[in-house]
């Protein structure tokens, strides 16, 4: 295996915090494939594209300034884990770029702070260095252990949608599904892939966001019979997880649905031992996909 | 140099530590916003040097603060002087002493809004009954500011931490368990960092804007 590269890796807030798993995971699975991530000293909150984004542009896109600056100064382009962080840092980077105006009035905030916006690297999810780094023939050759026996509902999270044209939104959609497939896990269409989870709308009405969202993807999920979830989002991957804590607690509403990240997907079918990065940390039971990649 | 541009001139070099913005939205108009704390000697200042007359002070519940502005005559420049009252300490120098025909202004604004004018020589209810309860302001709000509940505790966690999340102690050990460094290098590790992310906020104002309290670390409100 020949490819050798290294990205500023940001993982965001929830990952390191909330669901270490997946941080685990990403660290195994993107070493095996000899890429090479480089810690971003000193990166802050990306910042939250819903809350604070919406609120306050000029913080929003001078903070993630700052952070795209501080991986420029590494010379490095950056990957991120999180949906949520690509949205905010691409969509800064893609901004910044092209508005002469904003770069300089943004570049004005950080000068005293000894940072610059250069606008000399890419903003990548792991999704897109998983698929035209890594590539689908070697994710396809890695997977000693084919997870033919897993049926899987796909969800790949709203802000994987993002691009720089609207032709282009459906590439990184369509890059998760081929690296699902190349693990040898069946995907299981149910025709509502494309809608929220209801993480956002979570923050002005629980109920909405819980019983008119999520409980309509759960109920879709199961009828076509798949064994989890699999999503590319640690905010989706919360909203999945808790949210049937919450249905069950708030509305007595059962459902027991695995959820699992791509890159977990991945480890498993890769022969990576699930102790190894935790999978078991999930707050939905994982018994279910254990027995069927046994 | 006119009238209008040599008052500027003279609050600019009288009052510059209390000066917070000056601005001009047309000909014969002077918008002074200073700090509280510099009301007194800019009142001062305009009715002893530039023979100033008050045509009165209004008072406008700004959801986190309350304004007061002292609408201030000089040879037919009209000259607003601003100043903000923190809602959860109402309170600023009376200018009766200087302007006597303040005095039932204030003690109206006293009523209704429940700001206090220290130094007022006869602070005795006005516009309200004597009965009526202390508490009770009715043209002043409750302190709100832009920041939605549901938005709290990510604009707090942003500016106390510049990470949303915290890495708690107990998500340290399985860290560690699972072989992961204990923290990633963020702000939650990096005092210097964190610092530089508060300086950004400041800078573009939006602690103001959010009505964020340092000390506290905590909204001002909500």
């Amino acid at each position: 295996m020949q490819l050798e590269k290294t990205y500023a890796v940001f993982w965001g807030c929830q990952i390191p915090a909330r669901i270490i798993n997946i941080e685990a995971a990403a660290r195994r699975v993107i070493a095996n494939f000899k890429i090479n991530l480089q810690e971003i000293d000193g990166a802050s909150c990306c910042p939250d594209p819903v809350v604070c984004a919406l609120l306050d542009r000029e913080v929003w896109v001078g903070l993630a300034a700052r952070n795209i600056a501080l991986a420029e100064n590494l010379g490095l382009d950056m990957m991120t884990v999180c949906n949520g962080c690509y949205e905010t840092l691409f969509e800064a980077n893609h901004l910044l770029k092209e508005d002469e105006e904003l770069r300089k009035q943004v570049n004005e905030v950080l000068t005293p702070l000894g940072k610059k916006f250069m606008g000399k690297i890419e903003v990548k999810h792991v999704v897109e260095v998983l698929h035209d780094d890594i590539g689908i023939k070697m994710i396809k050759d890695a997977a000693s252990k084919p997870l033919s026996n897993l049926n899987v509902a796909l969800h790949p999270g709203c802000h994987l949608f993002r691009s720089k044209t609207p032709y282009d939104a459906t590439r990184k959609p369509e890059m998760f599904e081929a690296i699902v497939r190349a693990t040898g896990a069946n995907i299981v269409p149910y025709n509502l892939e494309k809608m929220c989870c209801g993480y956002p709308n979570r923050l002005a009405s629980e109920e909405v966001s819980l019983k008119e969202m999520l409980v309509t993807k759960l109920e879709k999920v199961i009828e076509v019979n798949a064994d989890c979830i699999v999503l590319t989002c640690p905010a989706c991957d919360l909203q999945f997880e808790y949210g049937q804590i919450e249905l069950k607690r708030k509305y007595n509403l059962d459902y027991k649905v695995p959820v699992i990240h791509v890159l977990e997907l991945i480890a498993l079918s890769m022969g990576i031992n699930h102790k190894e990065f935790g999978l078991e940390n999930h707050r939905i039971p994982v018994s279910k996909i254990l027995e069927k990649v046994r | 140099m006119s009238s209008e541009e040599q008052i500027e001139e003279t609050l600019h070099k009288d009052l510059r530590e209390y000066i917070v913005k000056v601005s001009k939205p047309r000909q014969n108009r002077l918008n002074l916003m200073i700090a509280k704390e510099g009301v007194q000697q800019a009142i001062r200042l305009l009715v002893e040097d530039y023979d100033a007359r008050m045509a009165t002070i209004s008072a406008v519940d700004k959801g986190l603060d309350i304004e007061l502005i002292y609408h201030m005559s000089v040879k037919g420049v009209i000259i607003n002087v601003k100043t903000e009252i923190p809602k959860e300490e109402p309170k600023v120098n009376t200018i009766t002493n200087i302007v006597s025909g303040a005095n039932w202004i204030e003690r109206e604004i006293t009523d209704l809004f429940g700001v206090i004018f220290e130094g007022h020589p006869d602070p005795r209810r006005l516009v309200l009954t004597f009965e009526w309860p202390k508490e009770q302001t009715p043209l002043k709000g409750p302190i709100q500011g832009v920041v939605t509940p549901y938005q709290k505790p990510t604009v707090e966690a942003l500016l106390s931490q510049g990470q949303l999340f915290p890495i708690l102690s107990v998500t340290k050990k399985q860290r560690t368990e699972l072989k992961l460094p204990e923290a990633p290098p963020t702000t939650l590790v990096n005092a210097e960092a964190l610092d530089d992310v508060q300086k950004v906020a400041k800078t573009v104002k939006f602690d103001e804007k959010v009505g964020f309290d340092w000390k506290k670390k905590k909204l001002r409100y909500g």
